[in-house]
């Protein structure tokens, strides 16, 4: 060391190891509880986006002819896309401060918007979003679910006049 | 000039300037572990609300009858320390509640439509269990 150097090298290369050190530890703890944030979000949109779908699909059950549940048939996957906005915001439970979009498409013009969520789908603008998609079926308006057609569905596998094929995507975000 | 068993200034110089550095960080983790303690309390409350929440819909959107729910309980991470919480379902106000005297304020989800649902309780504590049923 020279006269009037407080510092050496030694000492130095000591402080900014040590600095580093705890830069990379706390580095490490910011990640971690950002992984932690972003996975509990995308648990709760995700519930959210489940529970939303599921009231709108079991809620809005496709017109069967009459007679076809007491012969003992039980349809599941098959919604009435036509009544689907008649569900408000509220009553698919998507909280307060979730913004949602939630579309059906299906051959044309049988697509459509939940008019109670936005009209606009968002992509994948905001960082944090879930988007879900479920299958599901609707029978012509005119004919509703017949038992001859669901018969003839399963038995000749031809189900083209027996239902339309669609998916709902429900994307939830904050 | 090192003589043999001398401590050279600058360890001494690094062990204070270490010392500083450290009583300077050890503030600031007490700070930062009663907020990470918060945060977890927050957390583990808001788990609550979602798993409350997730059952209420399955029973609406499925119509199940007679569902025996037993929601989970608030606890911290680190000691598994059990604190007190109580869940309030409102319908009429569409609000679903978890409160605990340890948070500062409760965590909820409103508008959220509850109708066509009945329960049990509609105040129970944290790890307790209702009964949860469909509207035919």
């Amino acid at each position: 060391m020279q006269k009037g150097q407080i510092f050496s090298i030694d000492f130095l290369i000591a402080a900014t190891l040590t600095v580093l050190a705890i830069g990379l530890l706390l580095g490490y703890y910011e990640t971690a509880a950002t992984y932690e944030k972003e996975t509990r979000m995308k648990n709760e949109f995700t519930a959210i986006a489940l529970n939303a779908s599921s009231i709108l699909l079991e809620k809005n059950p496709c017109i069967r002819s009459a007679g076809f549940s007491s012969q003992g048939y039980n349809v599941t996957g098959c919604s009435e896309e036509t009544n689907f906005n008649n569900f408000s915001k509220t009553q698919l439970m998507i909280p307060t401060g979730f913004n949602c979009y939630i579309h059906w498409e299906g051959p044309d013009p049988y697509n459509g918007t939940l008019g109670g969520c936005n009209q606009t789908d968002p992509g994948t603008t905001p960082l944090d979003i879930v988007s879900i998609q479920r299958p599901f079926v609707s029978p012509p308006l005119s004919t509703g679910l017949t038992k001859a057609g669901y018969e003839k569905c399963i038995e000749e596998n031809n189900c083209q006049d027996t239902y339309l094929e669609f998916t709902l995507t429900v994307k939830i975000w904050k | 000039m090192h003589s043999d068993g001398q401590t050279s200034i600058d360890l001494l110089l690094t062990f204070m300037v270490a010392l500083v550095l450290f009583s300077f960080l050890s503030v600031h983790f007490d700070d930062l572990s009663s907020q990470i303690e918060e945060e977890s309390k927050r957390n583990s409350a808001k788990s609550i609300l979602l798993d409350a929440y997730a059952t209420i819909g399955s029973v609406k959107a499925y119509s199940l009858r007679d569902v025996e729910y037993t929601s989970p309980t608030l606890k911290i991470a680190q000691t598994q320390e059990l604190l007190n919480c109580r869940i309030s379902i409102n319908p009429g106000a569409s609000t679903l509640q978890v409160t605990s005297t340890t948070l500062p304020s409760p965590v909820e989800y409103r508008s959220i439509d509850l109708t066509g649902v009945t329960f049990s309780a509609q105040s129970f504590d944290c790890g307790s269990r209702i009964t949860i049923s469909a509207n035919t």
